[in-house]
């Protein structure tokens, strides 16, 4: 299992294996609702003119370089919820932390994932880093957290 | 126990658990004052064009209230208008408390009722008021209790809860605690 976070990866090179063309870079990451699994990168353009590349396309997340199999696995968003992904509306880094119990817990800075998978591990918030188990969901107002299990 | 007072809930986003979206802001509480007991919260909507929404929240539908937002575990918590429990309907007796006289049942006034004081956390309920003393200089805050006397303009609090009567709120959080655990068990 390798690890790295979203700033680390921020700008990688996206390279289609059939071409060896580069046709993206990493500019961000659309998240299930769950907040808890990558469904998809945005690799290029704006708004209505983003791209993505579905994570289950992605043949190796590199240390250099996000390989996919071709310059076609690029497409438009395909909804609402990758939509406001893209723009920014619902985003992992920046996003308010809330706790299930209605109480502020700070703001996210960035989040570790597994390249293999695409799962989020931990997130990282100003207030210290947060399990992924812990997370229940993220939406356009705030990653919401169950409460940390009291030490036994 | 994390208490707060109820005017403070308004203007709270209300938050899905589920989804992490602010489904709903909080614009009154609702209180039935006869009943010493949280109802739930009438609701406006979220964003500029901010208006009041039909649906309304009840307070079992309710995960959690804290200082930032009040939890729901998900949107089809709130319902629409009448579907509601029958007081939401009915918000004129939610006021009846506030401006009420508190006598304590060996005839001292305490002073004059200026907030109802809520429980955060899971299960909030209503838990004491806060007082306004006969002077107007001091606050102080007195548990709620099952066998409070209330008429149109006066309110009656039992000997035995006047003990546990604090003049701040963090003060009063202990002392509903041990209160309630008396209450507990005394009961058969």
């Amino acid at each position: 299992m390798s690890i790295e976070t979203f700033e680390q990866v921020d700008g990688r090179r996206v390279i289609a294996s059939d071409s060896a063309d580069t046709i993206g870079h990493v500019k961000g990451f659309v998240l299930d609702s769950a907040g808890r699994q990558i469904e998809a990168i945005h690799v290029d353009g704006r708004g209505k003119h983003a791209l993505v590349i579905d994570w289950a396309t992605v043949t190796a997340f590199g240390p250099d370089a996000v390989m996919v199999p071709s310059e076609s696995d690029r497409a438009t968003v395909a909804d609402d919820h990758q939509q406001s992904a893209v723009v920014g509306d619902v985003a992992m880094v920046g996003s308010r932390v809330l706790g299930v119990d209605g109480r502020g817990a700070g703001k996210v800075v960035d989040a570790e994932f597994d390249t293999k998978t695409g799962a989020i591990v931990r997130v990282i918030t100003d207030e210290g880093p947060i399990d992924a188990r812990r997370v229940s969901s993220l939406g356009s107002y705030a990653l919401v957290v169950g409460l940390e299990e009291a030490p036994a | 126990m994390n208490l707060m007072r109820a005017g403070d809930v308004s203007g709270l986003p209300v938050v899905s658990i589920e989804s992490g979206e602010d489904v709903a802001e909080v614009r009154d509480v609702v209180y039935d004052g006869e009943a010493h007991r949280l109802v739930g919260f009438t609701l406006n909507k979220r964003g500029f064009f901010a208006g009041r929404m039909k649906s309304v929240l009840g307070d079992d539908s309710v995960a959690a209230i804290g200082p930032d937002a009040v939890m729901i575990e998900s949107a089809s918590a709130i319902e629409e208008q009448g579907a509601g429990p029958e007081p939401l309907n009915h918000l004129g007796a939610a006021r009846l408390v506030l401006g009420n006289r508190v006598l304590s049942a060996d005839g001292s006034d305490l002073g004059e009722v200026v907030a109802v004081i809520l429980s955060t956390g899971e299960r909030p309920e209503a838990v004491g008021y806060e007082l306004k003393s006969p002077s107007h200089a001091d606050t102080s805050f007195v548990p709620i209790s099952a066998q409070m006397a209330l008429s149109a303009k006066n309110l009656i609090v039992p000997v035995e809860a006047t003990q546990f009567i604090r003049g701040d709120l963090a003060g009063f959080g202990a002392a509903i605690a041990s209160y309630r655990s008396d209450e507990l068990e005394q009961q058969p």
